[in-house]
Formats: structure tokens, sequence, C-alpha cells
């Protein structure tokens, strides 16, 4: 079945049934485009300020409208978009990596250190992920390195945890008692035997990581900790704007329904990604 | 037939997508008989049953008519069905485990067929569950009655099943392959306890297997399915003494028998579909013949000490033990210990097959496993050609892990599904750095000719093929290495009867030509009496008796070895191994 995952995902995706979900995912690569290319793009600078022209409504010159400096508001969602998908994917390839590695290091160590790895790494997961992070950012200062690496560590234990577990199901399969027989060490064994067939749970892992880290990071940038003005992030122009929202509240409204628009879109595409990973949990 | 069929199916299809499983299947069964639908894997011998009962998924198409005493099921509505089901048409299925809910008492499930087929009081109906328990052999019947599947035998949840099934006094039971997965000992008890059920409720059985040895016990009538057509079907003494068709034939004689004695370089007698039936289109054909002169891997390295010398065991095994703790978690002490290996001495001779002998849970899989250094004893000692396995280190184990290979019972589990074909069969050598990219692929084509697999199949991935090719290809594996010895776990018993012939067959000749030793571990007595040089029988971790392969056959002194043998089907018509009478 996991061989072919990838050849399966692309089937369903063209299937009706799966209509939301491929909508979703055009709707991924439009914005992942759009915010790659935002420094090339035709539109105003993010952060030209318009003293004159403050808190504006739609208009032909500004089509989202203008903020409390008088940015451009598609300018500055197109700009955020860079930079808040960029936190989280960065996050998320932080937290896969390093999850990886630990879940499939600790699944080959045998029973002792995995009993001690996996208590360490619960505590780690039960913690309040906010409240470490504000913590963290509050005493580390903001930037984006410092946030990518805490939203990162913060979901990395998941990570491990799905990993490792995983990892266990696939240790006692025959085909790696099979390698073992032939000689193959615990570095082949995770290389060829465990890795390949953990791609298909990390992806999914990895979908459902995103949505986590780009709320995360909404949420840190919200309160001030994390993406620092005049960089501008989704989350950090609903913090600021949400000001002014009895003078103008569409400026605050769409940086929003970009956050949300996105995460609901990882979601679907998460789901179907689930859905070809796991077919007899679909109804 | 009699004039009134109970059960007549007719030019019954069922298509899954494009795949058409079963394809105009026909055939009637008359009141208080008993059908077999016999067939290999992939025959479409369940679909048929499940799709009497109206069981199939709703994507899946059906045609085809189902007549129950004339009254049309296929356009039955489903609150009809629901009365048909459980009153009219029982079923059995293969897995007790699943087909019982885990969360309910087996007594309760007893009594919701009850209730829901009879006016009948809850109370009325749990007495009249608790009295079927007792009817089904299961003793204190009153307390089993409250007990979970769970904590329930395999062999007593398929008694539950039965009870479930004869419930409601159906006209037909429909047996989906129920002792497939119960020890041989059981089977034979699960088999005499639905047939005297059947005698006392005069009910029709149609009963789907693979083995042909159960079918020689309790058929009247046979029917023989091949990719979802009806090869042939007639009258048990029909099918096992005049079949007309060749598959049937082929089939029968492929079928093993535990009561042929031992006869030195008799070949198992293989099914050849393809010339039966024509090339099936999409499966990857096998080539036509393993050719001898494929190159073969350099000699293995030498493991210090032990050269070939026919005085050294290849294989000695002293009072080996290997006990798992059960619970207890991280602490050494607490918790249960299960002496899975209780004991053992063993000793097999360069070249030659001893079989392992045992039913689930008997521990000869741990000993295979603790024989290959997957696994290692609590203690005692494994001597490899007179050197302690346990002890070996660094370049001693990789000379170890060269000469003794494994072959595992299950080639879905065994093969990563993500290498290719090619990778799997020559990881062995890129482990041992014995040979570079050009010359592994060279080498992987070699081995596949080698186990009668077409060559071009290297950079296929396992899903591709087979079942039987699979298992060829885990042995290609197991052969890159030029092994001295093979530690096969269960290697043919997931096997359909025509493709375990092949492999039989394979394993001897590569037993001839590279003077292998076996260690040959299965639960099947019947495929060993023409395999093995000696046989051992293993009863909960510990070896009952072991001898040369006729004499345990012939006279065996134990009685747990004279249990399992009386218990293994035969596929002869003789009465005496017949639970019911031959049809007229």
């Amino acid at each position: 079945m996991t061989t072919t995952f990838l050849s399966t995902f692309l089937r369903e995706l063209g299937s009706r049934r799966n209509l939301a979900a491929s909508a979703a995912l055009l709707f991924l690569l439009v914005v992942a485009v759009l915010s790659a290319a935002a420094p090339l793009l035709p539109i105003q600078d993010p952060l030209a300020i318009d003293t004159l022209n403050i808190l504006s409504g739609p208009s032909q010159a500004h089509w989202l409208g203008t903020d409390e400096l008088g940015r451009d508001i598609l300018s500055r969602i197109i700009h955020g978009g860079r930079i808040s998908l960029g936190v989280a994917l960065s996050a998320v390839l932080l937290a896969g990596v390093l999850g990886t590695l630990l879940g499939v290091l600790i699944g080959f160590c045998g029973p002792r250190v995995e009993a001690v790895a996996m208590r360490l790494i619960d505590v780690f997961v039960s913690l309040p992920e906010i409240f470490v992070a504000l913590i963290a950012l509050a005493l580390l200062g903001g930037g984006l390195g410092t946030l990518i690496g805490t939203i990162g560590l913060i979901y990395c234990p998941q990570f491990a945890r799905v990993v490792y577990n995983m990892t266990r199901s696939i240790r006692a399969r025959e085909h790696v008692l099979a390698a073992r027989s032939l000689g193959a060490g615990r570095l082949w064994l995770i290389r060829h035997e465990a890795l390949p067939n953990l791609y298909s749970i990390i992806a999914v892992q990895a979908s459902v990581t995103f949505s986590f880290a780009l709320l995360m990071e909404a949420g840190l940038s919200f309160l001030g900790l994390g993406v620092q003005p005049p960089t501008p992030s989704w989350g950090q122009m609903v913090g600021i704007l949400k000001n002014y929202i009895y003078i103008n509240p569409w400026s605050a409204v769409f940086p929003g329904l970009a956050l949300f628009f996105v995460v609901l879109a990882v979601n679907l595409v998460g789901d179907l990604l689930q859905d070809v990973l796991n077919p007899e949990l679909r109804k | 037939m009699t004039a009134a069929p109970l059960l007549s199916v007719r030019d019954l299809s069922v298509r899954f997508g494009d795949f058409l499983a079963v394809d105009g299947v026909g055939f009637d069964v008359a009141p208080g008989e008993v059908v077999c639908i016999v067939g290999e894997s992939g025959s479409g011998k369940s679909v048929t049953g499940r799709a009497i009962m109206g069981l199939l998924d709703g994507s899946v198409r059906r045609s085809g008519e189902i007549l129950l005493r004339g009254e049309a099921l296929q356009d039955a509505s489903e609150k009809r069905m629901n009365a048909v089901r459980g009153k009219e048409i029982s079923m059995i299925f293969q897995e007790p485990m699943t087909a019982l809910n885990p969360g309910m008492r087996v007594g309760a499930q007893i009594a919701e067929v009850l209730l829901l087929h009879f006016p009948v009081t809850r109370a009325e109906a749990m007495r009249r569950a608790v009295a079927l328990l007792e009817r089904v052999g299961i003793r204190d019947a009153k307390t089993r009655a409250r007990a979970f599947p769970h904590e329930l035998s395999g062999g007593m949840r398929q008694r539950v099943m039965i009870a479930i099934a004869c419930a409601a006094d159906p006209a037909l039971i429909i047996a989906d392959e129920p002792t497939t997965a119960l020890d041989v000992t059981v089977q034979a008890q699960v088999l005499e306890l639905l047939f005297k059920m059947q005698r006392e409720l005069g009910s029709a059985v149609v009963f789907v297997t693979h083995d042909l040895g159960v079918v020689a016990g309790i058929a009247d009538r046979v029917v023989v399915l091949y990719r979802g057509k009806v090869v042939e079907q007639g009258t048990v003494t029909e099918i096992f003494t005049r079949a007309q068709h060749p598959y049937t034939r082929a089939l029968i004689a492929a079928a093993p028998d535990v009561e042929l004695p031992r006869t030195p370089g008799l070949r198992f007698p293989t099914v050849d579909t393809d010339a039966i039936f024509g090339r099936a289109d999409g499966a990857p054909a096998s080539a036509p013949a393993p050719s001898s002169a494929a190159p073969v891997p350099a000699a293995p390295a030498s493991l210090a000490g032990t050269e070939e010398d026919a005085a050294t065991p290849a294989l000695e095994l002293r009072d080996l033990h290997r006990t798992f703790r059960l619970g207890g978690g991280l602490l050494p002490f607490g918790g249960k210990s299960l002496h899975a290996v209780n004991g053992v001495s063993l000793t097999i001779a360069p070249g030659t097959t001893t079989a392992l002998i045992g039913e689930s849970g008997s521990g000869k899989s741990t000993l295979g496993r603790c024989v290959a250094r997957l696994d290692r004893p609590t203690s005692g000692d494994i001597l490899y050609r007179g050197r302690d396995v346990v002890a070996l280190r660094g370049d001693e184990l990789m000379a170890f892990r060269r000469q003794v290979q494994t072959i595992f019972q299950d080639p879905f589990a065994s093969l990563n599904p993500r290498r290719t074909v090619g990778e799997a069969v020559t990881d062995g050598l890129a482990i041992h750095g014995l040979a570079g990219r050009e010359e592994r692929h060279e080498r992987a084509r070699a081995l596949l000719a080698r186990v009668g697999l077409d060559p071009d199949y290297v950079s296929r991935y396992p899903h591709q093929f087979s079942g039987g090719q699979r298992q060829r290809i885990a042995i290609a594996r197991a052969l890159a290495l030029d092994p001295r010895f093979i530690v096969a776990d269960e290697a043919v018993s997931a096997l359909d009867v025509s493709v375990r012939a092949q492999v039989l067959n394979l394993l001897s000749d590569l037993q001839d030509e590279h003077r292998l030793s076996f260690l040959f571990i299965t639960h099947d007595l019947s495929t060993v009496r023409q395999f093995a040089d000696r046989v051992a029988i293993m009863r909960a971790g510990e070896i009952v008796e072991d001898g040369e392969t006729e004499a345990i056959f012939t006279d065996p002194q134990h009685e747990y070895t004279r249990s399992l043998l009386a218990a293994v089907p035969r596929i002869h018509l003789e009465s005496a191994h017949r639970l019911r009478p031959l049809p007229a």
C-alpha cells in the first residue's frame, strides 16, 4: 500500500469525491506562488507609509484598503504570507527532521533507552504549547530565528512520538528481521527498512503540524512576541489592526480571512493524505 | 439432484471495480446437503459465500440469481434479508476473534440472535444461549457465557460462532474457511462439532475451503472454482475418483498425502495453471524452469574452525531455554514469565532436513529465531558447526550471518514494500560489501532466474507479485549469500498447494546442489513426510518426540504425536476418515 501512496494520492485528488481537497491544494499552490514571488509582483511596497490615507476601506488604489500607517493591506497580506508561511514551513521542517530522527533512533535503541526517552517526550508533549512558547520568546526575545526555533521545538516531540510508534510496528515486521538475518546493522535498518516506510506517515504528520505551526505563529505575533514590526505577518496584522476595528473593521478582517482559508485548505489536504494512508478509516 | 433445491445460485457474478471476482457461478444445494466450494486464493470462493448472504459492500456489483426455496434473494429488501440472515441462512467466518463482538459477552451475543428471530424474553434467550454453549461442548457454560471473546481460546471462540450460527435452527449454514486459522487438533474437534450440529439440525452447509483433505472428510458435493469460474462440480466421489477437468485432477494430485510413505527423490506434483488455462494477463509469468547454469555466488567466508566436516553437526542445541518476562515494566523483577522454549536439545546433521513441528504457541518460531540469532536464548547452547552462536562477535558474527539464512512465513511481510525485488535479493551482498552496484544487478538477475522468475523483474516492487512468487523472491534473497544452513519458519504454510509444491521442489534441488541443511519449522504434518529426513514434535516449549521421519509417521511413540497425526485431514474417501457417510 505504501509503495503506491503517491499515485493513490494523485488518483484520489482527481476523483469527484475529493473536489474540496483538490480545490484546497490548488488554492495552497496559488498562495505559495504569490508568497514566494511577493518581491517580484507588481504590487505596492508593503512598508510604504501614506499618512494622508490611513485606515481606508477598499478602493481602486488599495484593493483591500490601508492600515493605521496608510500601508497597502493587500501587499502586506502577500508579504505577510511570505513570512507566516515561511515561518510555519521552516518550523515544520525543523520539527519533522529532528522529530523523525529522534523517533527512529529511539525506536532502534533497545527497550531501556526507549522507556526513558519516551517518558521524557511525554513530558514535553504534555506541556501547554502556547505557555512554553511565551516563556521562551519572552526570555530570548522575538526575531524570526527564535520564532522558528521555538515553534519547531514545540512540535518536535509530537513528531517524534508518531514516528516512534510507527517505527515500533515496522521494527516487528518480518522484512526487518530478514534484513537483520542478512547481517544488517542499525544504520542500514533505519535507512533502508524503516525510513522509506515512514515517509507517508511523516507527510500526514507534517500537514497536521503545518496548520498548528501557522496558528501558533499567528498567536504569538498577535501578542507581539513573534514577528516584529514593520515586517508584516498575518497574526501580527490582526493583532495591531484589532485596535482600530471600530474605525475600519475591514482592515483586521482580511489578514484573518487569509489565515482562516489557508489553515482550512491545509486541513482538507491533510485529511485526504490521511484517507489515502488509512483507507479503512474512511467512512 | 432432488427436485427442489434449498438454495439455487444461478449465473452469479461479482465485480469489484474492473475486477471480476466471481464470473457466472451456478450451483444447487439440496436440503441437508454439504456442498464444498474449493479453490486457491483469488478463486472467488469467499466472495461467493458472502454474495449469497448479501454481505458485500454497496460499491460491489452483483448479478445473477440467488434462490432460497425459490425466493429470489438478490431482489429482497434489506428488511427481508435481515429476517433471512441468522434465521434461514447463517454464517461462520474464518477468524472468530474478528467475527465476534469484542465488547460483548458471548452469551449475550448468542441471545441476541434468539431475540432477533423469536418472541422470547431476555431471560429465556439467555437460558437458551447457555444451553447452546453446552451443546457446542463448552464446559461450565453458565460461567463461560459471561466471558468476553478475548478470554476464550481460538477453538472455543469458533465453538461460540457455531452456537450463534445454529441458534435459530437455520436451513443453511455458510462456513467460510471456519477452521483455517485453527491448529490441526482443534480443527478436527471443531469440524466434528460442526457436523454433529449439522446432523442434529438437518441444515445444509456450504463449506468454503482451500483444503482438499477437509473436503474429502465432509462433502456430499464439490464445486471447484478457479479465477471466479466453476471449473467442475460433482459428487465428492466423482471429484476425487474420476475428475474430468485437468485442473481438478492436478489439484488433487498436488494435495499433500500424509499416508504416502516417504520416497526419496520424489517430486511434489505441481499444478501448471498456465498450461491448463493459458497465461493470465497482468501477472508476471514464471520462467519455465530454474536453470542450474545460473552463476552461483562466491564461496562464503569461512567461519574459523568450521570447515566442512561431516562428523560435526550442522547445528546442535543443548538444553535451550528462552523465557519471556510478561509485564513488570522497567524493573528487573515482578511480572510473570513465559517459558517459550523449555529445555530443547536437538542435532541436525549437515545436508539434512529436520522438520520442527508444533501448534501455535509451542515455541517453535522462538526456537528458530534463537538459531538464526534473531533472539537470544535465556540459557543453553546453540552450536553452529561446533561454534557457540551466542558468543559470536564482529567478523565471526558477519560470517555466521552469511552462512545461516531465514525464510519467513509471510511473503507479504518479509519483503520491504519500498525496495525493488532486485535490491531485496542483493541486500545481503550490499550489507557484506561483496559486490558493487553493477555486479549486484547482474547477481539479482541470476538469482531470480535461479528461483524460476523472469530476470527482467529486478526493478519491480514486491506488491506486483503473487504470494508464491514473493516467497520465491524471499528464497532468492536467502540464497544470495550462498548459505549453508536455512531456517524456514512456516515458509510454505501460507502458499496455495500448487505453489507450495514448486517451492518445496526448489528447496530440495538447492539442498542437493549445495548440501544445505534445513531447519524446517511448520505446523503442517502433511508436507513434511516427503520433505524431511528427521522430525521433531514440539509442544509447550518442549520436544516430546524426535526421530527418523518414517519412524515417527509409522510408529509414533508419544501420545501427542499420535493425536497430531490422527487429526491431519486425509485426502482419501475411506469411511474411517469421513465425518459423514458418503453420498449414495
